[in-house]
């Protein structure tokens, strides 16, 4: 039982969860668990199944198999339960031209059924939006704004961001960054999706990674920085040493004058070794950055059937 | 420090250009209107073949053929709602009577609807914004559109030349080919000035549906104007003030007045000249601008109920009017074309021509043979209503309004059921308020209808369009793409089997299929409750099958 007296069920969990639209797989066995108070992000390039993962959770669609549940409630046959506890930010969310920011506020809070009013006033105040005008006079920025002071300022336990800072500036980018880890201190869960792998390694405890409908990674950075290869650059008085490329587990071999780079993934000790013989001036390893994990993922061969990589 | 840049792919020396990419724009929106424009040339040319048809049809002897027809000229009612007749003795001036009297309308209609989709609907969807990025300009761009519109009308007039020439050649129909084409030039200039209109609307109001509704005022009254000119000789003069009066006036079949022409021409050039010049402007301004911000006024906004109350007021008041106005203009002249339609047997024949449903059911002459008519127009009203409705229930899933609404504590059975309730509630409002509105206009002179015949007349009237809310929530279910297609396609089919039904021998299979044809044309006769009561059963069970499935689907976004 958490504070509140709940059972702490697991915010988002998922089965075999599995959309397919027609002969294309829009998501494919998806088995995930999110634990409540937890910040989890969710990659993967255009047309990988992330929307798709997210339509299904709020029951938008219903699966081909397969099943997802929110906080132990069943996401296609509770729908409506399960959203009194979720706020959604859609990517590019329509909203009604005609209403201005403020009424189109209260219209989403009255939907919803609950909001923090003292707290919509402080997120208007740090998204610096004036919610006097008309939406169909708003950026898509502007109008991606509503959306977020919306569902933060609705409390929701579980809150899924789909690409919410498209459009944002980095300033709002920041006040986002800062409302999402508000909302972690709080205890809620947050499921983000983003392409913006820089505000997922800011802001997540763990990272997924679909690929072409699969979940193909899952786990902590630290965790897949592990099982990932570190970058070696190396610089020496003379011509770099060639046998570099048979050591086991190295990988990237690029030689530029005198200086070497390279990857090597597992046990260090072979390189090392190759690399004093040849006396190095400097030596620099680094581990991967989100974005080179992304890219090394994605630059690798199709996995299939072999369930995620965990870390 | 010296910085490097990966080389891009060198460019192909084989690029692919395109000759006149400003042509782009009339090409697309030519693609489009060409589709429908042809649609309904065939559909005004089936309806030129039905009214020679019924000309032959109309009476056993040519004798009591001419002396009907010519009641039927004198006729302030049916002046009002046909026009003016001219020579109505002859087929040519039967079928510019009956047939220039509702095409015409229908043609202006789809004139507006096309013209401002065209070009305020596409800016309201964001699309334009994307096709002024191209190479063009705001004025070249709206320039192509009005030349998509142009190809449009183009092939409505085709279609309609073609098949009024061809139904001229058939025996005993005398329409000369000058005469068949010269018929489809006032067809189309009908559509061709209320899609000026329209297009000028749409550079002057900030919103499609407002455009949509300054055309439609500009549409209603030169309707009145028209009406009101052809069933009183003392303000006949108004009729010259009015687009529709001038179309009216080309009467094509009986001695031609191309000068007519003129003020049509100069309209539609007016309008296109405006339309160009006033595209001069910033994406998504308009000249008369919409207040850009206000004080926010949450009343409307507790519940999706009153939120689809809030967001559809505007079109509803319009619907609202449009059957108050049709009653009142109708009822005023009820008495006076009662009193000719009791004194003349064969005018009674004729409402079975005009519609077939009558034919079967008119039995009791004078005013309220008359008012039956009304209320079958009223039942079509009040069926475009709902049809146009669950058009716009359908739009608000593909364009993800109702992903707003369903991912809060909306389900989407409480959606749906606010949104049908709320038509529901419109429809029978409307049918009451045609019913009381005509009784109004009747009453005042002294036409002896009482006012609870003319209530449950409009009850009445609002029974078909009930059945076919349901089919809508039944297709918006099952296949909501096809939903607006759907209920459009019903209310034609229905209108089509009625028109056509009246000359031509239809199968009663292909008639049962109309929505029109088994209801009682009240208050011409008592309504059949039993009748009501199957209209309403197949409305409900079709409601709760397509909402039950609606809830078992997923959402679809366009």
């Amino acid at each position: 039982m958490d504070t509140t007296g709940r059972t702490a069920l697991a915010a988002i969990r998922t089965e075999h969860l599995t959309k397919h639209y027609g002969a294309v797989a829009g998501l494919e066995d998806l088995n995930l668990e999110v634990s409540p108070g937890e910040v989890i992000g969710y990659l993967g390039p255009n047309g990988a199944g992330k929307t798709t993962t997210i339509r299904l959770l709020l029951g938008l669609i219903k699966p081909t198999a397969g099943r997802a549940e929110i906080f132990g409630m069943d996401a296609q046959r509770e729908k409506t339960a399960v959203h009194a506890r979720v706020a959604y930010v859609p990517g590019e969310a329509t909203l009604w031209p005609s209403l201005t920011g403020a009424e189109t506020l209260h219209l989403l809070a009255r939907m919803h059924g609950e909001t923090d009013v003292a707290y919509r006033d402080l997120l208007t105040k740090r998204f610096d939006f004036d919610t006097s005008r008309k939406v169909r006079t708003y950026s898509k920025g502007n109008r991606q704004k509503i959306n977020l002071i919306a569902a933060l300022s609705s409390r929701a336990d579980l809150l899924i961001f789909d690409e919410p800072t498209a459009g944002l500036d980095p300033l709002m980018e920041q006040a986002f960054r800062q409302s999402v880890l508000e909302a972690r201190d709080s205890g809620q869960t947050v499921f983000l999706s983003s392409h913006v792998l820089s505000e997922a390694e800011a802001l997540c405890d763990r990272i997924a990674i679909v690929r072409a409908a699969r979940l193909v990674e899952i786990g902590t950075l630290a965790q897949m920085r592990r099982l990932s290869a570190v970058t070696v650059e190396a610089s020496f008085p003379g011509t770099p040493p060639a046998a570099v490329d048979r050591v086991p587990g190295v990988t990237a071999v690029q030689i530029a004058g005198h200086h070497l780079t390279c990857q090597v993934r597992g046990p260090i000790d072979g390189l090392l070794t190759v690399l004093a013989a040849a006396h190095p001036e400097t030596l620099l390893s680094r581990e991967p950055s989100l974005e080179e994990l992304f890219l090394s993922i994605y630059g690798e061969p199709e996995r299939r059937n072999d369930g995620p990589r965990h870390g | 420090m010296a910085s490097t840049r990966a080389a891009g792919p060198a460019a192909s020396a084989r690029r692919t250009r395109y000759a006149r990419p400003q042509l782009v724009i009339a090409g697309f929106t030519g693609r489009r209107m060409v589709r429908t424009g042809a649609l309904w040339g065939l559909v005004f040319g089936l309806y030129v073949y039905d009214n020679a048809v019924a000309f032959h049809t109309i009476a056993s002897t040519t004798s009591q053929r001419d002396r009907l027809l010519s009641t039927m000229a004198g006729n302030a009612g049916l002046k009002a709602l046909l026009g003016d007749t001219r020579r109505i003795t002859t087929l040519g001036g039967f079928t510019d009577w009956r047939a220039i009297g509702i095409i015409s309308l229908v043609a202006s209609v789809w004139g507006l609807l096309a013209a401002t989709k065209a070009l305020r609907g596409e800016e309201d969807t964001g699309r334009w914004e994307l096709v002024l990025a191209g190479q063009t300009t705001q004025r070249r761009a709206a320039a192509g559109v009005l030349a998509g519109l142009a190809a449009g009308l183009l092939a409505m007039y085709v279609l309609t030349a073609l098949l009024t020439v061809a139904v001229g050649t058939r025996p005993g129909v005398h329409i000369a080919p000058g005469q068949g084409v010269f018929f489809a030039v006032a067809v189309v200039s009908a559509a061709a000035m209320f899609a000026a209109i329209g297009a000028v609307a749409s550079e002057v109001m900030p919103t499609r549906s407002r455009a949509a509704g300054l055309s439609a005022a500009v549409f209603g009254g030169a309707f009145v104007l028209r009406a009101v000119g052809d069933a009183t000789s003392s303000a006949h003069w108004v009729v010259y003030a009015s687009p529709l009066g001038w179309v009216e006036q080309l009467r094509p079949l009986t001695g031609a007045q191309p000068l007519w022409l003129l003020p049509i021409a100069g309209l539609i050039a007016a309008c296109g000249v405006a339309t160009v010049l006033l595209a001069n402007r910033d994406l998504g301004a308009s000249l008369l601008a919409d207040a850009d911000t206000a004080e926010p006024r949450t009343a409307l906004l507790g519940s999706p109920v009153l939120f689809a109350v809030r967001m559809s007021r505007a079109v509803t008041a319009s619907w609202m009017a449009a059957v108050i106005a049709a009653g009142l203009l109708y009822g005023s002249l009820a008495k006076s074309t009662g009193q000719a339609f009791a004194s003349s047997g064969s005018l009674r024949r004729f409402t079975g021509t005009l519609t077939h449903v009558a034919e079967r059911q008119v039995q009791l002459a004078g005013t309220r043979a008359f008012a039956g008519i009304i209320f079958l127009i009223l039942m079509t009203l009040i069926m475009a209503y709902v049809a146009s409705a669950m058009g716009r229930v359908r739009e608000d899933e593909a364009e993800g309004y109702v992903d707003n609404l369903v991912v809060r504590r909306i389900s989407r059975q409480r959606w749906l059921a606010g949104r049908t309730g709320l038509i529901l509630a419109v429809l029978a409002a409307a049918g009451a308020a045609g019913g009381m509105s005509f009784w109004a206009a009747a009453a005042s002179q002294h036409a002896g209808l009482t006012f609870r015949e003319l209530l449950l007349a409009g009850v009445n009237a609002a029974a078909p369009a009930a059945a076919l809310l349901g089919i809508g929530v039944l297709a918006f279910g099952f296949v909501p793409r096809l939903t607006s297609a759907v209920c459009w396609g019903l209310l034609a089919w229905a209108f089509l089997l009625d028109m056509l039904g009246s000359a031509i021998k239809v199968n009663h299979w292909v008639m049962d299929t109309s929505l029109l044809y088994h209801l009682a044309l009240a208050p011409a006769v008592s309504p059949s409750w039993q009748i009501v009561g199957i209209y309403v059963a197949i409305g409900c069970a079709a409601t709760l099958l397509g909402a039950w499935r609606f809830t078992q689907r997923d959402l679809q976004r366009s």
